[in-house]
């Protein structure tokens, strides 16, 4: 894979992982007392901030308190509804 | 406040350009049942709501509404791009093309600027919850009929996410009108307004 194929398919594994989330995050605002979903949404969160961190160190903030480096990258590359000519999301900062 | 997460909650990435479908699905942003009209609602309705937990689920479908309004934007972009004067006239969206060339500004299918007469924040908990289920059905609806006129898989994905999206949410509304009407009067849910009666 080459280096945008990488970008894409860790993309792909911070959008499943953050979904999951926040589907684990609705579901215990009615019903917080359930303790396996609140034992998932700690896994979830654990990893999604795992990824999100691994993305960013590599090919550039996801928010824009996520700038690591040396100089301001938050307004480089293509945003998410952009697209490469014939490709998917997201190039090099 | 809110926060902006640099990616789509969904991707969204569509070969082929296609005005016609983007004329029809543009009503998920501006339209009656559309995204930013569920995103004021539930974000409008949160403030007076007398349930904790009711305000959380407000909170955080109404910001996942503002996510969708993203993808459905994103799906608009990617469906209108590079097209001639022509490519717009062909598909009947040249009248939008006048007003706002390829930019996106949230109109119904019908062309209709949005309006929000849309939708309602009537500080009555029973009142709000029962057209928050109520929205939920009528986008999950106008995604069906997208669907009708829709053949491309590149489309069809994510337009099948956003539908989901709105089964998912429906069974939490549910969820939070069983909440509300457990601090109430069992006998007679509407004998006063939980909003305002019972502070």
């Amino acid at each position: 894979m080459n280096k945008n194929d990488n970008r894409t398919s860790l993309l792909r594994s911070i959008q499943e992982a953050c979904f999951t989330l926040h589907e684990l995050v609705l579901y215990l605002d009615t019903h917080p007392n359930n303790r396996k979903a609140f034992a998932m949404y700690q896994t979830y969160r654990k990893r999604c901030n795992e990824l999100t961190a691994q993305y960013e160190s590599t090919y550039g903030p996801l928010t824009a308190n996520g700038v690591t480096g040396d100089r301001w990258t938050w307004g480089s590359g293509l945003w998410p509804w952009q697209q490469q000519e014939g490709g998917s999301c997201h190039v090099d900062v | 406040m809110w926060t902006y997460d640099r990616k789509l909650q969904y991707p969204v990435n569509i070969k082929n350009p296609n005005p016609a479908l983007a004329k029809l699905i543009i009503t998920q942003f501006g339209g009656p049942d559309g995204e930013l009209g569920a995103a004021m609602r539930y974000l409008s309705q949160r403030y007076s709501m007398p349930n904790q937990q009711v305000i959380g689920t407000l909170t955080d479908i109404g910001t996942e509404e503002l996510a969708h309004m993203e993808m459905v934007s994103a799906i608009v972009y990617q469906l209108t791009r590079n097209l001639s004067p022509e490519e717009w006239q062909k598909a009947g969206f040249d009248a939008y093309f006048v007003d706002h060339t390829a930019g996106l500004y949230p109109v119904s299918a019908a062309g209709v600027p949005y309006d929000a007469y849309t939708f309602q924040s009537k500080g009555d908990a029973i009142t709000d919850l029962s057209e928050d289920m109520g929205a939920e059905q009528k986008a999950r609806t106008t995604y069906d009929n997208i669907l009708r006129f829709c053949d491309d898989a590149d489309v069809r994905d994510p337009i099948r996410f956003l539908r989901q999206r709105e089964i998912v949410h429906f069974q939490r509304f549910g969820e939070c009108m069983r909440l509300i009407q457990d601090d109430l009067d069992y006998k007679n849910f509407y004998a006063y307004n939980p909003e305002f009666d019972c502070r």
